[in-house]
């Protein structure tokens, strides 16, 4: 019970993580909140969803088409709602990203209607036993894509040179000019591959609970943002621990306490946590010497 | 032609004029220091050159090319290299990471100058996986010109190199100065260290609120009266 508890658990956070590292590289290189990150999220699981309906069952392609649709948006929603503020107050972008969501939820409901839509039944499910454990192809699908993707950043981020151009923005944006990087050009790239991960975790949510809608980024939002909290701002592998770490806690206040309590669990827990380390699961205390 | 020259620079922050209508000229493989008090204007003088801050009036000629308000992401590339006041590493950053930030205006890694940096400084080798800001302060100062010499700039620029060292690292700093002007880089330093300064210098410009109020070779102004009144301390030795 309790394994199998973990193991949805896991599956659940590694979602969360792939939108918390998004936020916490927008958060890292501008500093500035984005706070339509969860309907790019939601924008991402539409996309997949009308691929996987309409054009072909596979979900490789579904997610694919999904992550380049939302890289876009991402661009789009720098362009519209960031750079005019530039150089702004850095709760500037909280009014013009809220309005950027409003914009793309209120979008969706016309276009797409109010009504949960579910992914069509193509996708085989395969129940495998191990054990006591019961894992589905599904979730086997997600965790193997989750865990690609974050492998995937974390690739990008420490070993190419535009991944070193990144962090060095996200530490210091004049130092990074001075040393050669194009810092609006890192601004674009940090929103397409923070965008592209939220779009793929709108397609695997979508695809784990078969309910997409369009108000399914409000919450999804929320969470990413406790998650990038949790796991230490601006830190990349703290947003990963992070994710497992809510996920987890959520599964287990479904499994012992009751399904009507588990944000108020995950949510309680995730403060004490934060009492007991502000800087988060993996954030920088502040070091000196000399 | 001089390497680099700026004609008649001014900078202001808001309403105030930091920079008023400065001129100074780098040949090749000269080693030029901008001296003055404190808010005399060199460090904006330097923001200027470097594209971090935009000036309000005047030219800035890399190579007799007109580089003025360039980003300073183009200057870095165009090849002048700003070591910033207090070393403006990437403290999150592991040592070599850092060394690999310095060559990325170049496009391209150059080893031979990665091996080259760590030659001249064993302790960047020795330290190379650790994370710049575990570095002490000497060794900060060590990685930050490293940093900039592996990108092989045109010119170098270093803001006050020697600030907030012990006397025996400020030594070390300039003995590294004295070094690059042997072989040849093409230094601009601004320095409050003003004897140490006139000591590695082929020639010298004094600011004083923001305007050139002095300029000539190193050695006759370390030996003129008003530089040591002001800037020295005291008569000649």
């Amino acid at each position: 019970m309790l394994a199998q508890q973990l193991v949805n658990g896991v599956m659940l956070g590694a979602v969360y993580a792939l939108i918390a590292i998004g936020y916490t590289l927008i958060f890292g290189v501008l500093g500035m909140l984005h706070l339509a990150h969860g309907e790019v999220f939601m924008i991402g699981a539409f996309v997949g969803l009308v691929v996987a309906t309409h054009l072909s069952g596979n979900v490789m392609l579904a997610l694919a088409a999904a992550m380049l649709a939302t890289g876009l948006l991402g661009l789009l929603i720098e362009r519209v709602a960031f750079r005019p503020l530039r150089g702004a107050h850095h709760l500037a972008p909280l009014a013009t990203t809220i309005g950027a969501g409003i914009a793309l939820q209120e979008t969706a409901r016309w276009y797409f209607g109010p009504e949960q839509q579910g992914f069509p039944a193509t996708i085989t499910l395969t129940l495998w036993e191990v054990g006591p454990l019961r894992v589905s192809s599904v979730q086997v699908f997600i965790l193997a894509a989750a865990l690609a993707l974050m492998a995937a950043v974390h690739l990008f981020l420490a070993r190419t040179r535009a991944g070193r151009a990144v962090r060095a923005t996200a530490e210091d944006p004049a130092v990074a000019g001075l040393l050669g990087v194009n810092v609006e050009a890192v601004i674009l790239i940090t929103f397409f591959v923070a965008s592209t991960l939220a779009g793929a975790a709108g397609v695997l949510v979508g695809l784990a609970y078969n309910s997409v809608h369009p108000f399914i980024g409000v919450q999804m939002g929320i969470k990413g943002l406790v998650v990038m909290l949790l796991g230490g701002l601006g830190n990349v592998p703290g947003a990963m621990l992070g994710g497992v770490v809510l996920g987890v806690l959520e599964v287990l206040g479904v499994a012992y306490l009751a399904s009507s309590y588990r944000d108020a669990f995950a949510f309680g827990a995730v403060m004490v946590i934060l009492l007991w380390r502000p800087e988060g699961l993996l954030g920088l205390r502040v070091q000196r010497r000399d | 032609m001089s390497v680099l020259a700026a004609r008649d620079l001014s900078v202001s922050y808001g309403k105030i004029r930091a920079v008023k209508s400065v001129s100074f000229a780098v040949e090749r493989g000269e080693v030029v220091a901008l001296l003055g008090s404190n808010g005399a204007g060199k460090s904006t003088l330097l923001r200027a050159v470097a594209g971090s801050v935009a000036p309000e009036a005047g030219q800035v000629l890399l190579g007799g090319r007109d580089i003025t308000g360039w980003p300073a992401h183009r200057v870095a590339r165009a090849g002048i290299t700003l070591v910033p006041e207090g070393r403006g590493l990437l403290a999150r950053m592991t040592v070599w990471e850092n060394l690999l930030m310095g060559q990325y205006a170049r496009g391209a890694d150059d080893a031979h100058a990665l091996e080259a940096a760590m030659d001249r400084f064993p302790v960047l080798r020795q330290r190379r996986r650790q994370i710049a800001s575990t570095l002490s302060g000497g060794e900060q100062q060590m990685l930050a010109i490293a940093r900039a010499l592996v990108g092989r700039p045109e010119v170098l620029m270093l803001d006050e190199p020697s600030l907030g060292l012990a006397p025996r690292l400020v030594s070390a700093i300039f003995d590294v100065v004295a070094g690059l002007k042997r072989e040849g880089v093409t230094i601009v330093l601004v320095e409050q260290n003003a004897r140490k300064a006139l000591a590695v210098a082929d020639r010298a410009y004094i600011l004083e609120t923001g305007r050139v109020v002095l300029e000539g070779p190193a050695a006759e102004l370390a030996a003129g009266e008003a530089v040591q009144r002001a800037y020295l301390g005291g008569a000649p030795a």
